[in-house]
């Protein structure tokens, strides 16, 4: 990958960035930091893809169509919240599911 | 097979060539066989990293040459402890095991534990690098207006168990 990559995910994700000696990515979830990353400076930095890829919690395929136009920020959402990692877009706050709303 | 003049004499032990060729006389040096190891060594980027034996008979006299896989470094094989300076405010309470790997020219350290990772042109700088990326980490995990998730919960777990303020 490279840094036009790093950027795609960065903002798809809406990573909240921070620059000290590196550049630093988080993905912020309700108030609750969930996955980091991070770069080294400058344009021609290699990018490890397997370790950013891992930092996301993300496998082979998902990463490739993170990177590509497949998986977007709701579908990451998605895939955390499978993972046990974030709660579930349809649950309480405390994990729970929410009732079915009845249509009658 | 490459042949060259080079006359009968008793053996010698292994000669030193370019890194990663191991020659082996079968005969002192001489003018001659000295010859010949130049015209091996020049067929070395023919042959790429592989392991390959040449061997040169002249008169009953034999010379080989061994390329290995790859160039001999001193760069650790698979892992290596990280045992640097994290800044004044922090300290190690143990060394810290990455994984080396080369990728595309760099030296890439990860930390399996916690798939933390720094890259760098040599071994020396991207420990140097891991170590300001520790730092750097382990200060917004313990920052008291970050609230984490549970895997970034069980990372400063793990930075905890090797990593202590210094204050």
């Amino acid at each position: 990958m490279n840094l036009r990559d790093f950027n795609i995910i960065e903002n798809k994700l809406r990573l909240q960035t921070r620059d000290g000696k590196h550049h630093f990515a988080w993905f912020v979830h309700n108030g609750v930091t969930v996955a980091r990353t991070m770069r080294s400076h400058g344009n021609n930095k290699y990018l490890p893809e397997n370790s950013i890829r891992k930092q996301l919690h993300l496998t082979t395929s998902q990463f490739a169509e993170l990177i590509g136009c497949q998986l977007q920020l709701d579908g990451y959402i998605r895939i955390l919240a499978d993972k046990g990692l974030i709660a579930k877009p349809d649950a309480n706050p405390d994990g729970t599911p929410k009732p079915t709303q009845s249509s009658s | 097979m490459a042949t060259a003049e080079i006359a009968p004499v008793v053996k010698s032990p292994a000669t030193q060539g370019p890194p990663g060729v191991t020659t082996t006389f079968t005969e002192p040096e001489t003018g001659k066989n000295q010859a010949a190891r130049e015209i091996l060594f020049s067929l070395t980027p023919q042959v790429g990293d592989k392991t390959i034996e040449i061997a040169v008979e002249a008169e009953g006299a034999k010379l080989s040459v061994t390329l290995l896989d790859e160039t001999p470094s001193a760069r650790p094989e698979k892992i290596v402890l990280f045992a640097g300076r994290l800044g004044p405010n922090l300290r190690l309470l143990k060394p810290i095991p990455l994984d080396v790997s080369m990728e595309e020219g760099q030296v890439v350290l990860t930390w399996a534990e916690t798939d933390d990772f720094a890259c760098g042109a040599n071994t020396g700088e991207t420990l140097d690098r891991f170590g300001h990326s520790m730092r750097e980490l382990y200060e917004h995990l313990h920052s008291h207006d970050v609230a984490l998730g549970v895997d970034l919960l069980r990372v400063r777990d793990v930075l905890d168990r090797y990593i202590t303020s210094a204050r």
